[in-house]
């Protein structure tokens, strides 16, 4: 890690300086669905929780902060503390409704609250726009400082990426994170020696919803955009796609998974109007030949060469 | 008064049709689900297939009532094609995996259709026979409908003497508790699996037919589709008969009623009168008898 | 000798049939009672109900001087009582000091902590070595139990609630699948370095039961049909001929 934080650094930078501003707000794009899909992994890697409605939290946490800024202005600060707090607030009420079920019941309930979700925002227009979605917010800026530039945009995207990514490194080796491992593999026993698993699992629904609620509070400043698609439980969907072809458990390989899924969406409907059919024949080949993602993979041919 | 009756008596009416289309379609998801462990999230897609493949059919002027089984048998086909590969290598793997691999097939079954039958509405041309209207209490109610209600309650009750009376079906409970003594009695599981999945594909087409009537057809109509029938497989309490049935019931006549009386959040209070259900009983509303650590 | 767990006429039905009819019985602080029966006598039953993972339809548990009844699992291991499964239930991807460990964070009171981990994570360890040590598992320490042979998994499966320092432990079959020298070995490390763990110990094998235990008590069709030293039931005629002398044959 050590080795690699300075290249990536450099890397970053290089990219900053160099890549035009359409590639630099892909890039930034690519980082925040990365941290969505992170915060995924939590629940489904660590946790075994599969989850059908993650993009609620994600993409609820943006239609917050873009219906504030709307009143209050774009400052970065309240961005950040308002989707933090909208994610979490979501995924309290989430985890409350179905952390007490599990495998199916889990997946059908997840799905329904992110439903629940998706109407609110599709139906109440006059706060969310229904199908029209938010448009024109005021730029984002820290401290008077603007900070709408994509160039800005990328450099809090990847600064917020690697935060994130030290954070849930962090709670997958803390107890909390553990015993989360433990009531996946194991949830009887886990109550025979006083584990709550209602308890570990909220705690990781928390941290997960606050995770996906940050990333989401920059999302309208990329995209200039938020609309109902985001919080539908077809992107929560994509949202899985994505750690799958990843590497599910792996925490980093969302970033790999959310790069292939929008450079496939990006590039290749630019030729083809058959780029869903190209993500589901990637996705389908990941779980036919590299069940645990890309990262598995990776990381295979780095043992090989190491050998 | 009687304006209020009638009414209510329509919408009961187009509640039960939207519930005996859900019966058909969940029964379809939920054998394979409750028989073989299997997860399959392919099923809106056979559903979509019936669908086109009855429109074409009422298109071509050929007898109209061979749509419906030529709706079953095309289902069927692609069950019985996605079972030999890749479904029979997941039937031993984490629910986790198949749910990934038949999403995965999903999207692109969804799109391949999208390529071949094109991205409008269509709506098929029913025969004179099911078409027009009956009056109920002086208000009118599509034959159509009426029809559907026949149907499946017709094919419920089919399916559930299969399934549930007859030596096929015992044998087929048989081989999902017990695979290895069935196999010594000289069964093979494996063609017994085959038909289950063949069988549940071709329930899920035979309801796209059905319910083109109702729905119509159009590309994410698929997925549509198949949140319902796992809402309503899960709501009935994965698996057993009749949950199923109660499932259809109490999904059926949510949707329906919230849309009388919440129009524009219909789906939302639908949504959360479902979830509170599954919150009050976290198994659903059908539960298997009680199992020991 | 004060009593740790007492129950007062126990019954659960399945159905029509009556799985525990009337159980009832005392244990005392750090006694070691041993319970035998043949399969379907509702062992596994009463460990169910003891533990919480069950429901009594009637009767009284008390643990420790205070009622226990509604409690879950979770609340009566935080007041000390433990349980391990009849198969060995233990998180099989994880090493053999993190399946200990994450017993000894939750009775630390660290089980969901975050800030501060790695104090946590490094008093658990410590722990657990020393649970594997006294087992003579210290070298597999850093072993996925995916890896070790079953019999030192059932021995884990064993450890890991001791790491709860629990006041009464329900041991269901600890011994199945063990060999006679590492089933004394476990009973004696669980009697000598743990004496103050009262232990309510199921096991097929007689002579583990009749060795290690100061009381034994017989079960058949959901009644305790006697309970007493292991000398006076081994001289009981009803329990020879019900259990004993079945076994014998």
């Amino acid at each position: 890690m050590r080795r690699v934080l300075p290249a990536a650094a450099a890397l970053t930078a290089a990219i900053a300086f160099a890549a035009d501003d359409f590639l630099l707000r892909f890039l930034a794009e690519i980082l925040l669905l990365g941290v969505a899909v992170m915060s995924l992994d939590l629940l489904i890697g660590l946790g075994g929780l599969i989850s059908l409605g993650h993009a609620a939290l994600f993409g609820g946490a943006a239609y917050a902060v873009a219906i504030v800024a709307r009143q209050a202005g774009g400052d970065l600060l309240l961005m950040l503390g308002t989707g933090i707090t909208a994610g979490t607030a979501l995924a309290a009420l989430m985890g409350v409704v179905v952390l007490r079920s599990g495998h199916l019941f889990l997946l059908i309930l997840t799905l329904l609250t992110g439903q629940m979700v998706w109407e609110v925002a599709f139906h109440w227009r006059e706060v969310t726009g229904g199908a029209d979605g938010l448009r024109g917010l005021p730029a984002l800026s820290l401290v008077g400082w603007n900070l709408a530039d994509a160039r800005a945009l990328f450099l809090i995207a990847a600064l917020l990426a690697v935060a994130a990514f030290s954070i849930a490194r962090s709670f997958a080796a803390s107890p909390a994170g553990r015993a989360l491992v433990g009531t996946r593999e194991q949830p009887v026993r886990m109550s025979a020696l006083g584990y709550s698993l209602f308890a570990v699992r909220f705690r990781a629904m928390l941290v997960a919803g606050a995770m996906a609620g940050a990333a989401g509070a920059l999302l309208p400043f990329v995209n200039l955009y938020i609309g109902p698609q985001a919080v539908h439980w077809t992107q929560s969907a994509a949202l899985v796609i994505m750690l799958v072809i990843g590497g599910i458990g792996s925490l980093w390989g969302g970033f790999i998974g959310a790069a292939v899924y929008l450079g496939i969406q990006t590039y290749l409907s630019a030729w083809t109007d058959r780029w869903q059919l190209c993500v589901g024949l990637v996705f389908v080949l990941t779980v036919l030949l590299l069940p645990n993602g890309i990262a598995s993979g990776l990381r295979m041919i780095r043992q090989r060469a190491a050998a | 008064m009687p304006d209020f009756l009638g009414y209510g008596a329509i919408q009961t009416l187009n509640a039960l049709s939207f519930s005996a289309l859900l019966l058909l379609n969940g029964l379809g998801l939920s054998v394979v689900l409750s028989l073989m462990n299997f997860v399959n999230l392919t099923h809106g897609s056979f559903y979509l297939l019936g669908s086109y493949v009855a429109i074409f059919w009422l298109g071509t002027g050929a007898p109209w009532w061979l749509a419906f089984p030529a709706a079953f048998l095309s289902a069927g086909l692609a069950g019985a094609l996605l079972e030999r590969f890749p479904f029979r290598q997941f039937y031993a793997r984490p629910h986790l995996m198949q749910v990934l691999l038949t999403y995965g097939l999903s999207l692109i079954f969804a799109d391949l259709m999208r390529w071949g039958f094109g991205a409008q509405i269509l709506t098929p041309d029913l025969p004179g026979l099911l078409q027009g209207v009956v009056f109920v209490f002086d208000m009118p109610f599509p034959i159509f409908r009426l029809f559907l209600i026949g149907a499946g309650a017709v094919l419920g009750l089919a399916l559930w003497l299969l399934l549930d009376r007859t030596l096929w079906g015992a044998v087929l409970r048989a081989a999902v508790s017990d695979r290895g003594i069935v196999e010594t009695l000289g069964i093979d599981t494996r063609r017994v699996f085959m038909l289950v999945l063949v069988l549940s594909a071709g329930l899920g087409g035979l309801s796209g037919a059905l319910g083109a009537g109702m729905l119509a057809a159009y590309p994410g109509l698929d997925e549509e589709v198949l949140l319902l029938a796992l809402v309503t497989v899960v709501v009935g309490g994965l698996g057993s008969f009749g949950g199923t049935v109660a499932g259809a019931l109490v999904v059926g006549f949510a949707l329906t009623f919230s849309k009388v009386w919440f129009p524009e959040f219909a789906n939302f209070t639908a949504f959360a009168a479902l979830m509170l259900l599954l919150m009050l009983r976290p198994s659903g509303l059908v539960t298997p008898p009680l199992r020991r650590l | 000798m004060s009593t740790v767990l007492e129950l007062r006429g126990i019954r659960r039905r399945f159905g029509a049939l009556a799985v525990l009819d009337d159980v009832g019985f005392d244990v005392g602080e750090g006694e070691a009672v041993g319970l035998i029966g043949p399969n379907g006598a509702g062992k596994t039953t009463l460990f169910n109900v003891i533990t919480g993972f069950l429901r009594q339809d009637a009767g009284s548990i008390r643990f420790a001087g205070e009622a226990m009844d509604g409690l879950s699992p979770a609340r009566r291991v935080a007041r000390g009582l433990v349980r391990t499964f009849q198969t060995a239930t233990v998180f099989p991807g994880l090493t053999a000091r993190e399946n200990i460990a994450m017993a000894a964070r939750q009775h630390a009171g660290d089980g969901l902590r975050w800030f501060a981990a790695a104090r946590a994570n490094a008093a658990a360890a410590e722990t657990a070595d020393r649970l594997l040590e006294e087992a003579g598992l210290l070298h597999r320490a850093a072993t996925p139990l995916y890896n070790l042979s079953h019999g030192e998994r059932r021995i884990v499966d064993t450890l890991m609630p001791l790491a709860l320092s629990p006041r009464l432990l329900l041991l269901d079959e600890p011994t199945a699948g063990l060999t006679r020298a590492e089933s004394d070995r476990l009973l004696g490390i669980l009697r000598r370095n743990h004496a103050a763990t009262a232990l309510l110990l199921v096991a097929h094998d007689i002579d583990i039961v009749f060795g290690h235990c100061d009381r034994v008590l017989v079960m058949e069709l959901g009644r305790v049909i006697r309970i007493g030293t292991p000398a006076e039931v081994r001289e009981d005629a009803e329990v020879r001929r019900a259990y004993l002398g079945v076994a014998a044959s």
